[in-house]
């Protein structure tokens, strides 16, 4: 699953901003930008991105072809969101079916939001132009995979 | 050729125009909705030839957006653009009337395969 994971969080990068990624510790670098998606059926849980302030803008900015001073706040948390549609789809895909995708949502913070009732499965972190990016899978409690973690504590 | 675009994210119907073009698709007239209750009346008034949409959208998703087409006794070519392309979702795709599904993320040699077909 993590393998699958990489995999297509590679090829949403490098297909959609033609930016490769490497996998690499945060090292105290902090995001402060997430955005996520619920997928709700045969599998529940939730697929969770963090990133900087900054990588969200370069995002938006190759979305939309704007330079970063011309884009707005919508811009940019259409385009992480779109990050989480594209990632969290193809996640959904590797799980139990049948199953519905929520729409994303962001929000922006150091702290990592909080998801009761989740117990994490993967994280991968990455550098992204310089910059933090995290990809997190949580599993509603009691629900299988994926990789849920044997120690890891039910968030509360 | 006319295509309506159907997305509520704005960034991803510009990548999806940006990809007709580069697929050799720029000589066709693009019109862009964010979900199915806004494409749904534009069906009637710009009349295109094809419709490119999301699946999860809010207000009207790309299935009920097609399936309210369909029971209007439209048959105008269908095809979604979705991050979500699983076996069953394929299927329901095609039973309900459409004639593609690709999947998030594309490419330009995805598009031109797909639509060289639908579009010609």
């Amino acid at each position: 699953m993590t393998h699958d994971i990489d995999d297509l969080t590679r090829q949403v990068w490098e297909n959609v901003l033609g930016q490769s990624v490497e996998l690499a510790a945060l090292n105290g670098t902090c995001p402060n930008v997430t955005s996520s998606v619920q997928i709700m059926g045969a599998w529940t849980g939730t697929v969770s991105l963090r990133m900087t302030t900054e990588l969200a803008t370069v995002i938006a900015g190759s979305m939309f072809e704007m330079e970063a001073d011309e884009l707005g706040q919508e811009e940019i948390d259409d385009a992480v969101g779109e990050m989480a549609n594209m990632i969290g789809g193809n996640v959904k895909s590797l799980l139990p079916g049948p199953s519905q995708l929520s729409m994303p949502t962001v929000s922006g913070g150091e702290e990592p939001p909080h998801f009761p009732g989740t117990v994490l499965g993967e994280h991968l972190e990455y550098e992204v132009a310089g910059q933090p990016f995290t990809v997190s899978v949580l599993a509603a409690a009691g629900v299988e995979g994926p990789n849920n973690h044997n120690n890891a504590e039910e968030q509360s | 050729m006319k295509i309506l675009v159907v997305d509520d994210s704005k960034a991803m119907r510009m990548i999806v125009k940006r990809t007709l073009r580069q697929a050799g698709q720029e000589d066709h007239e693009i019109e862009e909705a964010g979900d199915g209750s806004e494409a749904l009346p534009m069906v009637e008034s710009f009349k295109p030839d094809l419709i490119m949409s999301d699946w999860n959208m809010p207000e009207m998703t790309g299935i009920e957006f097609l399936r309210a087409l369909r029971a209007a006794g439209n048959n105008v070519r269908f095809g979604f653009v979705t991050s979500e392309g699983t076996s069953d979702m394929r299927q329901i795709a095609d039973e309900a009337g459409a004639e593609f599904l690709i999947t998030k993320p594309f490419d330009s040699a995805t598009f031109e395969a797909v639509l060289s077909a639908s579009v010609g």
